[in-house]
């Protein structure tokens, strides 16, 4: 008995020992190589491509996005032997043609694309056929949800996210984020486990514009209108900031969907107001003038011969549009003779008057964040003879872009500071920290500030009933401004004898500028002046664009008779947000002064028209007309308001 | 009695030591469950994110100003206001 224990005891401790044995083996003597094998076998290293980032307007409406995608992609020989039954389902799935889907289910390479940035619904549709061979990976396809609006500034990005034009471009490196590699285990089936946690990958980084989607739609609409109207071949319109030369909004016609860049001819996506140099024609001359008044070479009541409109320079001989014998500086610039600003231009000197235009920011780029920048074109001073200071004079001879041109004006309404533009308002991360911040940068006074305030008294008169820029008069705003017409140059070096471009640059309001805006009509067919083209579109912009501003409305319109001072209009959020916090006195309520309006059964809009008129704050809850009125000292002001409740008309109406 | 109590005292001891074996063989498999929940709560995250991205994208493209425009004016027959017409509300 002994011995049998002792041979079983024996043969279980070999036992043992031999498995303590290969225990060392594994963990100890092999271990670092066991271990690395595992790790090859359950790790997987995957690079992860953050999706791109976004594009905001400057009130966080979304510009650009990407949302996800599949690429559906095909391995020939691992299709089922029976696929051309499937093929015109499968053409159907993806929207293509079913000789498409032959071609690619044909091809002898082991891999062809079969739609790449496919929807989820294609995807779905496609895998609900069940072929073998046909499979997916996780993409991302860039999409613009306001299609055409601002498509030349955005850009757009290829179908391998990579920005190819516009801020896509010039900011595609934080909007692309870094690709990063991480490690994850995965079990037999290929799942992934996350027994390490979660690594989360890094995202890339968002950015905000400096453009206003409304204003931007203001003036792509009106733009188009006038296009379409007049028959021009293009147009483009910029409204600038003049207080930090932010671009509000750039608009061009014709345009493009960057949802399908393809779509259209390469020269249809650029971007011709910072890339498309012009003539500018009399615009340039209120740069002559600011130049003039600043050297003090004239006074706007000088008075300037204008030679009967024609006005001879050596062999050459200068025409004013109507012929004017003596007229006033300020009369010059009003009725945009080409003599009496090439006369002032004569006294200015061609040294002098560069400067000033190489101040103003012509001849060189104006740095903006946007990608193809054209410099312009001022030749050398010392390549000026007479003639070309004359014709510069009038806007001749000197190639500017849009974008220049509205800088110089913006520069005039910014107390004549000329600042770098810009469209990059930020650069955000996904949390909406700020990485980046573009602030305004001041680059130099052109003109002192007293000459800017008189030039745009001077440019009202241009807006006047007799100025030639009279149809961009807006009521109630002070609008100063000035016409161009311009003769666009022909590919011999001449000048087209029928192509014009029409423009108006205007800023508003004149005695405190907030939009300078420029309207470029290219060769109209119905007219040829800026006044009759250009303006009445400026006129428009800046009316819708001054109201959505707040800048114009209704607290604008001359007060009643007899009404105290302006209302403050309290209704709806603001009720809620003006509440009494927790403990704070609740208001007592007044007696309502003699001969105080009643609101009962108005509709909101009524009572705020009465409440205006009379000089009363109100506050209001609930929608529809009004059914109570209560008197209460305003919380804050201390002042007499009425609280008004509204309710809809199906419920009551007194 | 002596070597009883050493029985007892190995038995302790194994009794441990498989115990030991046992949670960790436990806690091994539990992190496996979380990692798998994690995973594919990481998925279902992405999944959402995306939807969401798609929802903001469909909503930014039914309320571009175009859009609301064309229905304001075809379909409700409104037109732009004029600046007097403006009020506005804090």
């Amino acid at each position: 008995m002994k011995e049998r224990l002792l041979v079983a005891g024996s043969a279980i401790g070999v036992g043992l020992l031999l498995v303590l044995s290969r225990l060392v083996q594994f963990t100890v003597v092999q271990s670092g190589q066991l271990a690395r094998q595992a790790a090859s076998q359950h790790n997987q290293r995957l690079i992860f491509t953050p999706r791109r980032g976004a594009i905001f307007d400057r009130n966080g409406e979304l510009l650009a996005l990407s949302i996800p995608a599949e690429s559906l992609f095909v391995r020939p020989p691992k299709l089922p032997v029976n696929v051309a039954a499937q093929v015109p389902a499968l053409a159907e799935a993806i929207h293509a043609s079913t000789q498409e889907v032959n071609t690619t289910l044909r091809s002898l390479a082991p891999f062809v694309w079969l739609k790449r940035q496919a929807t989820p619904q294609e995807a779905a549709q496609v895998r609900a056929l069940g072929l073998t061979g046909i499979d997916s990976l996780e993409t991302q396809r860039r999409f613009y949800p306001h299609g055409p609006l601002a498509a030349p500034l955005l850009g757009f990005a290829n179908i391998d996210a990579q920005g190819l034009e516009g801020v896509e471009r010039v900011y595609d490196e934080y909007l692309r984020g870094e690709s990063a590699e991480i490690v994850q285990e995965r079990d037999a089936l290929g799942r992934s486990i996350l027994a390490q946690g979660v690594e989360l990958p890094p995202e890339a980084l968002n950015v905000r514009l400096t453009l206003d989607i409304d204003l931007q739609y203001f003036a792509q609409r009106e733009l188009e209108k006038a296009v379409q109207t007049t028959g021009a071949r293009a147009g483009t319109v910029i409204i600038l900031d003049p207080q930090t030369f932010a671009v509000l909004a750039l608009a061009h016609s014709p345009t493009f969907d960057p949802n399908n860049p393809k779509s259209v001819a390469d020269e249809v996506r650029r971007d011709p107001a910072i890339s498309d140099p012009y003539e500018p024609g009399s615009t340039l001359k209120v740069l002559l003038a600011a130049a003039a008044l600043d050297m003090n070479v004239v006074r706007p009541e000088d008075q300037i011969f204008c030679e009967l409109g024609h006005y001879q320079v050596g062999k050459y001989t200068i025409h004013d549009h109507h012929p004017y014998g003596w007229l006033s500086f300020a009369q010059v610039l009003q009725h945009s003779s080409n003599i009496g600003a090439a006369k002032v231009g004569e006294r200015l000197g061609k040294e002098t008057y560069q400067k000033y235009l190489r101040g103003f920011g012509l001849g060189q780029k104006t740095g903006i964040d946007l990608p193809a920048e054209s410099p312009g074109l001022l030749a050398p001073v010392k390549d000026w003879s007479r003639i070309n200071l004359v014709t510069a004079s009038f806007g001749q001879g000197v190639a500017v872009t849009p974008l220049q041109l509205v800088s110089a004006y913006a520069a005039l309404a910014n107390d004549g500071v000329f600042m770098r533009p810009y469209v990059v308002q930020e650069v955000l991360n996904a949390d909406g920290k700020v990485v980046r911040a573009n602030s305004p940068q001041r680059l130099w006074q052109v003109v002192r500030s007293d000459t800017a305030h008189r030039l745009l008294q001077l440019l009202e008169k241009v807006v006047e009933k007799e100025g030639t820029g009279w149809r961009a008069r807006i009521a109630g705003v002070r609008v100063a401004g000035k016409t161009g017409t311009s003769q666009k140059v022909n590919q011999n070096g001449g000048y087209s004898a029928h192509g014009r471009i029409a423009s108006f640059i205007g800023i508003v309001p004149a005695d405190q500028p907030r939009l300078v805006i420029l309207v470029a009509i290219d060769e109209p067919k119905t007219g040829v002046y800026g006044g009759a083209i250009a303006a009445p579109v400026f006129q428009v912009i800046a009316q819708q664009s001054l109201a959505r501003l707040g800048i114009i409305g209704d607290q604008e319109r001359p007060p009643l008779p007899g009404a105290p001072t302006p209302v403050t209009l309290t209704a709806g959020q603001s009720s809620a947000r003006r509440a009494p916090g927790r403990g704070a006195t609740i208001p007592q309520a007044a007696a309502p002064p003699a001969g105080a309006p009643s609101f009962l059964g108005m509709s909101l809009r009524e009572a705020m028209l009465t409440a205006q008129r009379n000089g009363w704050r109100i506050s209001t809850t609930g929608s529809g007309y009004v059914t109570g009125q209560t008197v209460q000292n305003d919380p804050e002001t201390n002042e007499p308001m009425y609280v008004l409740t509204l309710a809809s008309a199906t419920e009551k109406r007194p | 009695m002596q070597g009883s109590s050493h029985w007892v005292r190995y038995t302790v001891l194994a009794l441990i030591g498989l115990f030991l074996a046992l949670a960790q063989v436990w806690t091994r498999l539990q992190v496996m469950a979380v990692g798998y929940t994690l995973s594919n709560t990481r998925q279902l995250l992405y999944t959402l994110r995306g939807e969401r991205q798609e929802l903001e994208a469909q909503w930014s493209a039914l309320t571009t100003p175009g859009r609301l425009g064309e229905q304001a004016s075809q379909r409700l027959g409104l037109s732009a206001p004029q600046p007097e017409q403006v009020m506005r509300m804090q």
